[in-house]
């Protein structure tokens, strides 16, 4: 076999001259496609902007498929997302309540002492007597049983 | 016959938590059974929400280092009633304080300081750092945040103490938990006699004003009582002393204790506040004048 300059054959010259043709190729065809991708891409976006396959017109069958779907979806995540029940109106604010009283004070009719004491008076005055009984004696009131202040 | 004449009330009382416990019915037969069931509650809440014993659920919380921690139903109330507060005061009723008390010397049950505290400030973090979780029953705190549920706690817990003993003695029964006063039940004619005052722990006697409640609760907040221990969630420090004492009564002794407290810390801003929510009230000013407001009487009033 024909031995040419550095020592290889012809054929092997022809042989690596053919892959050398098909790397370039191979590169070429890879950018093209690219090139190509791109192109179309930005053709696309520019001729029917803001569609996409979310867009697409769905047929009625498949339509009520998906309405199956989110319906058995919904009821089997109701009990995790119930809503917590409506506060009552005493947790949203202070609630006031009866305002106190005057503390109490009883009044009752003249003690036995007071009646016999009185029956002397009458003795003497059966006007003022008279009068005297039928006033109500004010006595003390009923002992508080619980002081509220400061702790 | 009814004589028109209240009968007069059994009362029983004891030393809890720094002050005094009383409890009072109608029946004498049934003091015993409403005593037992207020002191269940009051162990109930102690174990749950004191900061002076180490081994209560709420020091175990705060020593969590911002970790969560499951709690029981009463602490979880109890802080849910506090965040509450919070909320509807606009953070005026803090239980993020905790800090800030331990830093004015403040976080140790009254009578029991040996020595003077060293005082100083500390910034409350705030109530919306506290994440709890009332269906998980878990709290967690940021590293560092410790709470205090003193303002609300005791108040919840004579309201509660009020509802056990109605309910294991039957009739009218009265509760007061160191100056938070909860009633439950039938109450009688002309209502439970109540001495409003500036401590809990002084007389019958002292000067101050009797009233009557018939349903919900009374509370007082002072700062009187042991020194200025009411602290302003957005100083730090303690309130302004417009007021020396604030008494309310509400639906609740919890809403009561809530008020009294925040309007200690509102200030001369209290009495606008409290009448635009027809809450009665009883204000002594820091000089000893005292203002009613939302029907509270003035009869009786011995502070003019």
């Amino acid at each position: 076999m024909p031995r040419i300059g550095d020592g290889r054959s012809a054929a092997q010259l022809e042989r690596d001259s053919a892959l050398h043709r098909i790397g370039l190729t191979r590169r070429f065809a890879i950018g093209a496609a690219a090139a190509l991708t791109a192109g179309i891409a930005v053709l696309v976006s520019a001729v029917a902007p803001g569609r996409t396959l979310g867009a697409t017109q769905y047929s009625a069958a498949y339509k009520a498929a998906y309405q199956r779907y989110l319906a058995a979806r919904a009821s089997a995540t109701t009990p995790s997302t119930k809503m917590p029940p409506l506060a009552s109106p005493s947790s949203l604010g202070l609630v006031a309540g009866a305002a106190p009283q005057p503390a109490p004070t009883q009044s009752q009719g003249p003690s036995a002492s007071q009646q016999a004491q009185a029956q002397a008076q009458a003795q003497a005055a059966a006007a003022q007597a008279a009068a005297a009984q039928a006033a109500p004696v004010q006595v003390a009131a009923p002992p508080p049983v619980v002081v509220s202040g400061g702790s | 016959v009814s004589t028109g004449l209240a009968a007069a009330p059994i009362t029983s009382a004891w030393s809890v938590w720094g002050g005094t416990a009383v409890v009072a019915v109608l029946n004498r037969d049934r003091l015993e059974l409403a005593r037992s069931a207020v002191e269940e509650t009051i162990e109930a809440f102690d174990r749950a929400c004191s900061t002076f014993r180490a081994d209560s659920e709420l020091s175990r919380v705060n020593a969590a280092g911002g970790a969560a921690v499951a709690i029981g139903p009463v602490l979880r109330d109890a802080v849910a009633a506090a965040l509450r507060a919070a909320a509807v005061t606009d953070g005026d009723v803090d239980p993020t304080v905790g800090g800030a008390l331990v830093a004015l010397g403040l976080d140790r049950e009254f009578g029991s300081a040996s020595s003077p505290p060293t005082v100083s400030f500390a910034v409350v973090p705030g109530w919306r750092s506290v994440a709890l979780d009332p269906r998980a029953g878990t709290i967690r705190l940021a590293p560092g945040v410790r709470l205090d549920l003193g303002a609300t706690a005791k108040a919840l817990a004579a309201d509660r103490a009020a509802a056990a003993a109605h309910e294991a003695a039957g009739g009218g029964v009265l509760v007061g938990l160191g100056g938070d006063v909860a009633v439950a039940g039938a109450a009688p004619a002309g209502g439970w006699p109540v001495r409003v005052t500036d401590d809990h722990r002084s007389g019958l006697d002292a000067r101050g004003q009797s009233i009557a409640i018939a349903d919900g609760g009374l509370a007082t907040s002072s700062i009187v009582a042991r020194g200025h221990h009411i602290v302003d969630p957005r100083t730090g420090a303690p309130a302004s002393d417009v007021w020396r004492t604030v008494s309310v009564t509400a639906a609740s002794c919890l809403d009561a204790n809530i008020a009294s407290t925040a309007a200690l810390i509102r200030g001369g801003a209290a009495v606008a506040w409290l009448s635009s929510l027809g809450l009665a009230a009883r204000l002594v000013s820091a000089d000893g004048r005292a203002t009613h407001v939302g029907g509270w009487p003035a009869d009786g009033e011995e502070l003019v």
